[in-house]
């Protein structure tokens, strides 16, 4: 006798059936589309600064260009809040933070403590609903995944994941700059930002030099006496070795030899220069070492007076941990030669010295020119008929220091820089969107009649002027207690006696009776009281130099509806801040709520709908498209996941709350 | 009274059995070439690829995937038993979290996944396995209870006569039943 089917199974395999049946009608009729869906991490759109379709049509981006004449075209708005966990779980479930669960990237949930993250909105467990790549699996299609947040821990069966992004699956080796300990100035101003998300591995190390010791291949003749560094990271050691090959009786040191073992040459390399990419072995940290082979790329960034030095260690972070299945990950090492994908680092290390920007611009040309090669491979090589595609690139450089205050007229700093200087930012802005047009050229020249192609991005940014220090203005208030350990650096809260605090990236927790042990929702007349008095500690909260308000609006969680956000995973205060301003949760001796930054652009904590410079690119290209039409208002992105379920024949499940665009489907 | 019957007949010499005291029957059977069975389906990964991907189904609400590869020789199948228990463990690792703040540190899963088999080696085989649980998705990791949709015995097993490595795993709907031993061993 057969038993029956758990629920959880009924549902699985009745979808299964169901989808089965539609792919089979297309592949019966042998017109099942092929689909490259590339979404590019965080490519502002609009019609009034960054003007991509207009450069389009200009002739800057001759591949858009070709995509606008044949297919049809618009903006697309975000969701809040305006970062990329929240929006690519939107766009590839066609659904809003609170139906998919993702709220952000680090986010608490009521029934667990508060000191610690509930869940990773980046992992693609914890979304509550099945993203599009599992709807294609289940219709047949093979699917393949680059560089998608959200993807990992891998999910396909038969596809391809390829360096899903900070899921909490694969390891990652973030570059890393070696800079000398003298500079006390910089080691003051970095601070905690010298590690990768202020408490992980090493972005930047300071460390001194000294006179070589055993080194037993020939020394270059150096003019002033060589230096040595000891520069260990990953388990993995390189002796570098400075020295001066010019006789002009001045300390100008301007080559570094690297070496293993002091007994063989790794790389001799040039001030200013990258050295090809050399073998390394890394130790990565899970429980005992894992050795993980992979490559190395350096490059000297500055070099001078004795003891002076920025080196840079960038690594090749595809290999066989970090696709699914680990094969992919040889295989186009092998035909694409080592990968760059995360330009620069979070926080961003390439902020302080004119070096670091050219030398940001050099890992995108190089981020850019292997997603475009890496194109054909997932076409043909892998033979994927389902391709979502993203890149990090945008993201990086419109919120990097350099450009973005400079560009945006509404940034304070627009007037900081003459007209040559910015038209010079706009031609290293613009240099950058090229590269990502010579990728859809690369789209476009591996589709067929059969082909649809869509273009996407899951937000935009905008300039950023001040940090908002939440937690110094609940800590001067008494609502937030704390201790700082010299030793960790670190900030101890004392959750028992805290009553208010600030919590990545628009959350605000309160309880009138302390925060200690599991959350729950307090309730009554001690708690509604206190709720009220930060809200109108936020409502007052003013930027002293311009009298900006700084809050954009709040919402209770009891409405987190209205903002579509899921109430379980949202603070008892959702806050959103004005564009400029970008909640932290720093705490500092000094007190100070408004603290300068060094990033350039910013998009957490804003709301898109507020903000013209959120708005993305939607591009949709392929039979039943219609050619040239330009969509008069821009779209929602629960529109897009509908939209290309809709051309593909694959039923979107009810919960999806988009809608399909009719407007550009030809009749 | 169920008969198990779940076997791969992926060379003459070369068997692959579920051990029949440890999970549900299954009624399944298939080989290479022929379906034996209409309870599951065949989905090879691709045409030119040398894994051979199988998943199928119990009557339980059970579900079965394995992967074969075939003429690994024994310093290949060493490669993929650390890759692979890698790629489980980095799963329960504590993680930095990606847009860290001061407070905002790192994510630990707190699941109860138990990750100290160590790789067994006798009787013509090597095959180590861990017991995880599952989302509806067929995918280990979670950390949230209410997410755990599975119980799932996820076992590597390396047949060293037919030279072939095997990665199964084995789902059935979440109880409180635990697969303490392996579902499978080389005949």
């Amino acid at each position: 006798m057969r038993l029956p089917l758990p629920t959880v199974c009924k549902a699985f395999w009745g979808c299964l059936i169901a989808l089965t049946l539609v792919s089979n009608i297309s592949a019966a009729e042998g017109t099942k589309p092929k689909v490259y869906w590339f979404v590019p991490d965080g490519l502002r759109a609009e019609d009034e600064q960054f003007t991509i379709y207009k450069w389009a049509q200009s002739g800057e981006l001759p591949n858009l260009q070709r995509l606008l004449r044949e297919g049809s075209y618009g903006y697309s708005w975000p969701v809040f809040p305006g970062h990329t966990p929240t929006n690519f779980a939107t766009l590839m479930t066609g659904t809003t933070p609170d139906i998919h669960g993702i709220a952000d990237g680090a986010m608490r949930m009521v029934g667990y403590p508060l000191n610690t993250v509930a869940r990773g909105g980046f992992s693609s467990l914890a979304k509550l609903v099945r993203p599009i790549w599992l709807d294609a699996e289940q219709s047949k299609y093979l699917v393949s995944l680059l560089s998608v947040p959200g993807s990992t821990p891998p999910q396909l069966v038969k596809g391809n994941t390829i360096n899903g992004r900070w899921g909490g699956w694969g390891p990652d080796f973030p570059a890393i700059n070696f800079h000398t300990r003298n500079d006390r100035s910089l080691m003051l101003e970095i601070g905690q930002n010298r590690r990768l998300f202020t408490f992980g591995s090493d972005l930047t190390r300071f460390l001194s030099a000294s006179s070589p010791k055993n080194w037993s291949l020939k020394i270059p003749t150096s003019y002033s006496p060589p230096r040595e560094l000891t520069l260990t990271n990953w388990g993995e050691t390189i002796y570098a070795l400075l020295y001066d090959s010019t006789d002009d009786h001045q300390e100008n040191y301007d080559h570094v030899l690297f070496s293993k073992d002091r007994k063989h040459v790794l790389a001799d390399v040039k001030l200013g220069a990258w050295s090809t990419w050399l073998p390394v072995t890394l130790q990565w940290k899970l429980g005992e070492p894992v050795p993980v082979s992979t490559e190395l790329k350096l490059k000297v960034l500055r070099l001078g007076k004795r003891d002076q030095f920025r080196i840079r260690f960038l690594y090749n972070n595809l290999h066989q941990y970090s696709t699914s299945p680990p094969e992919v990950a040889d295989a186009m090492n092998k035909a694409l030669g080592p990968m760059v994908d995360f330009v620069d680092n979070y926080p961003p290390q390439l902020i302080y010295f004119p070096e670091d920007k050219n030398t940001f611009l050099e890992e995108a040309r190089f981020s850019l020119e292997w997603h475009r090669k890496a194109v054909p491979f997932l076409m043909r090589s892998l033979k994927s008929d389902f391709v979502i595609h993203s890149i990090y690139t945008p993201n990086q450089m419109l919120t990097s220091r350099w450009w973005m205050p400079y560009l945006d007229k509404n940034s304070p700093k627009y007037h900081d820089v003459s007209e040559e200087a910015r038209a010079q930012l706009w031609r290293e802005m613009k240099e950058m969107y090229k590269g990502i047009d010579a990728i859809l050229g690369e789209i476009l020249k591996s589709a067929d009649d059969n082909t649809y192609i869509f273009f996407s991005s899951d937000h935009g940014a905008l300039p950023l002027y001040k940090e908002v220090r939440l937690n110094n203005l609940f800590a001067a208030k008494g609502w937030l207690k704390y201790r700082f350990d010299a030793k960790s650096a670190e900030f101890r809260v004392d959750w028992n006696k805290t009553r208010v605090i600030f919590l990545q990236m628009d959350n605000i927790y309160i309880n009138s009776r302390g925060l200690g042990g599991i959350y729950q929702r307090e309730h009554g007349a001690a708690y509604e009281k206190l709720r009220d008095e930060v809200v109108q500690e936020l409502k007052n909260l003013k930027n002293e130099k311009t009298g900006e308000k700084v809050l954009a609006q709040s919402w209770k969680w009891e409405d987190a509806k209205l903002v579509n956000l899921p109430q379980d995973r949202v603070g008892d205060l959702i806050v959103a801040n004005s564009a400029g301003y970008n909640w932290v949760e720093d705490i500092s001796k000094d007190g100070i709520v408004l603290h300068d930054t060094l990033k350039g652009g910013y998009k957490q904590a804003v709301l898109p709908k507020n903000n013209k410079a959120m708005l993305t690119p939607f591009v949709a290209w392929g039979p039943g498209i219609k050619a040239g039409h330009q969509m008069r208002e821009p779209i929602n992105h629960v529109d897009q996941y509908r939209t290309i379920m809709h051309v593909l024949g694959i039923p979107a499940p009810k919960h999806a709350t988009g809608k399909v665009l009719e407007d550009i489907l030809r009749k | 009274m169920h008969i198990l019957f779940f076997i791969i007949t992926a060379l003459p010499h070369s068997l692959l059995a579920v051990d029949p005291l440890m999970i549900p029957p299954l009624n399944l059977a298939f080989d290479r070439a022929l379906v034996r069975s209409e309870k599951f389906e065949l989905q090879p990964k691709s045409d030119s690829d040398a894994d051979i991907l199988r998943s199928f189904r119990g009557d339980k609400g059970e579900y079965v995937r394995v992967i074969e590869r075939d003429g690994i020789d024994p310093k290949a199948a060493n490669g993929f038993f650390k890759s692979k228990m890698v790629q489980i463990k980095m799963l329960f690792t504590p993680q930095t979290v990606p847009y860290s703040g001061a407070i905002t540190i790192s994510a630990q899963c707190l699941s109860q996944a138990r990750l100290q088999n160590k790789i067994q080696d006798h009787k013509g085989q090597r095959s180590v396995f861990f017991q995880l649980n599952a989302t509806e998705n067929f995918v280990y990791g979670t950390c949230a209870p209410e997410q755990e949709k599975f119980a799932s015995q996820y076992l590597l097993l390396y047949c060293k006569k037919a030279k072939i490595f095997y990665e199964l795993k084995f789902f059935a709907p979440k109880a409180k039943t635990r697969y303490a031993t392996p579902v499978a061993h080389c005949l």
